[in-house]
């Protein structure tokens, strides 16, 4: 009975202690084999606001010991996707050109600021958006194993995800040393992602690559508090487009090599640059205090690329402990980026190099979520969660107010519940 | 395509904590119970993490910090 003990009790130490980056969503622990099989089940539903797509997200993941030295995990995830997306925006005067650049019945809003648009062509900017007719079902697995030796180890993982129009493939490799009398553990992370991209309203095909690296670092930095600190490098190549977007250019663009008609006249495919570098440095810094026997979890990430863009994220969790196994999870999240140089609500006039988007996803705007989670642990072997975030995603919530649009203006809820079971 | 030069200045707070590692006090590994609860796990739910990665993948433009993850387009 004493020696079963302090077994569990050196696994919850160690994997406390030198948890790393999530290369596996179902890895819950790391530092040491997992010790029995356990697996999990979770549904979320994402939900955007004004018609926009909802997502209904089915998971199902699991993990067994393969001897005394080695686990084997895997995941399954399927999106069940449906709505409608914001294709272009275009002239108000140039409302003509709507039913042709939606490819199908359009829905037109006006923006909110769009007065505020430094263009030269006159009248506010309308977006557009698709039909409501997007459906898709994506189906993904991941599969890793990790093998511990004395004082490393080692973790390979791949996995496929599969929708009608994107395929992609994926793997890596990692590696945890840990040093320091366990105080320190050092990470070092390389991925390569391989994507096929077939677009169903296009008759093209189309590949992108990635590779990904990350050197880490998480230390014990007193009895109650511990930081990581992880450094990303990615490198992404080839058709970097949203194949869905699209951009409308006043005058001139057919003149440009690179750039697609998408019908009407002035309405073109978006082009983004084939190439881009991002780099991100993450710190975490998880604190427990007594008093309350609560733990804080603050997040802090910057983020850079070569399209000119930046961000910050910082993210807070609470984890309180209310008796009786119940945990309280209240989370608060804001995100700030920056616009990458070639995006623009449309465009007064062609650009030297020939990149543009329209994408709001690559405009400067701002996010402010905030979420509560209640956990409840049944016999330390059965847990079930339940939770609800909610986010408001703006233009005008960018660190420095600056913006050009309302463009990237809508509100989201995402609501998950989920049971994990520990044989 | 270049990086702005305003963009590198949250680098020395960032740098900062890192140095700060290096003040840390040894903890025998009997001292580490406070570290070992279950909600002072760096992952304490992986697959609601994943869940919104994939998420915040997709409608922003910033990925990375948190390692190799992959799969799926998120265009829509």
């Amino acid at each position: 009975m004493a020696a079963i003990k302090k077994n569990s009790c050196l696994h919850t130490l160690t994997a406390a202690a030198l948890a790393l980056p999530g290369m596996s969503p179902n890895k819950a622990a790391a530092g040491v084999p997992a010790d029995a099989v356990s697996t999990g089940f979770r549904y979320s539903h994402y939900d955007e606001c004004c018609n926009r797509m909802a997502v209904h997200v089915f998971q199902a993941f699991g993990i067994t010991p393969l001897g005394e030295s080695a686990e084997l995990s895997a995941s399954w995830v399927t999106d069940r996707i449906a709505g409608a997306s914001p294709v272009l925006n275009i002239p108000f005067g140039r409302t003509d050109a709507v039913a042709g650049a939606s490819g199908g019945a359009a829905k037109v809003s006006v923006a909110e600021n769009a007065a505020s648009l430094p263009l030269s062509i006159a009248a506010r900017p309308v977006q557009v958006m698709s039909s409501a007719t997007i459906r898709d079902t994506r189906n993904a697995l991941d599969l890793s194993g990790q093998y511990y030796l004395n004082d490393v180890t080692i973790g390979l993982a791949g996995g496929a995800s599969d929708e009608k129009d994107y395929r992609s493939y994926f793997s890596n490799l990692n590696l945890r040393w840990e040093l320091n009398r366990k105080m320190t553990t050092l990470a070092f992370g390389a991925g390569f992602t391989h994507d096929k991209i077939m677009p169903t309203t296009r008759d093209i095909k189309e590949r992108k690559t990635a590779i990904d690296s990350l050197l880490g670092i998480t230390q014990i930095l007193d009895k109650n508090s511990l930081l990581q600190a992880n450094l990303t490098y990615l490198y992404s190549s080839g058709f970097l487009s949203n194949p869905y977007k699209k951009v409308f250019i006043s005058g001139g663009g057919r003149r440009q090599p690179g750039l697609e008609s998408a019908g009407p006249a002035d309405i073109f495919w978006e082009n983004r640059p084939n190439e881009r570098h991002q780099w991100a440095v993450l710190a975490r810094y998880l604190r427990y205090f007594s008093d309350w026997d609560a733990a804080l979890h603050l997040d802090y990430r910057f983020h850079i690329d070569d399209w000119s863009s930046h961000s910050h994220t910082i993210e807070a969790q609470w984890h309180q402990p209310l008796g009786g196994e119940w945990m309280l999870v209240p989370s608060l999240r804001y995100y700030s980026q920056s616009e990458v140089d070639f995006y623009s609500p449309y465009f007064a006039a062609p650009r030297s190099n020939g990149f543009y988007s329209s994408d709001y996803r690559l405009s400067g705007f701002g996010a402010l979520s905030g979420g509560l989670k209640f956990t409840k642990a049944f016999f330390d072997q059965l847990n079930v969660h339940a939770g609800v975030e909610y986010a408001v995603h703006k233009a005008g919530l960018k660190l420095d107010g600056a913006t050009q649009s309302g463009f990237a203006d809508f509100s989201f809820f995402l609501i998950s519940a989920g049971i994990n079971y520990r044989f | 395509m270049s990086i702005r030069n305003d963009a590198w200045q949250p680098m020395p707070a960032i740098l900062l904590l890192l140095l700060l590692t290096g003040g840390c006090t040894p903890v025998a590994p009997w001292q580490r119970g406070n570290l070992a609860k279950p909600h002072m796990a760096l992952e304490t739910d992986p697959a609601a993490a994943a869940v919104r990665r994939h998420m915040h993948m997709s409608k922003e433009a910033s990925s990375g910090g948190y390692g190799s993850g992959g799969g799926g387009c998120g265009c829509n």
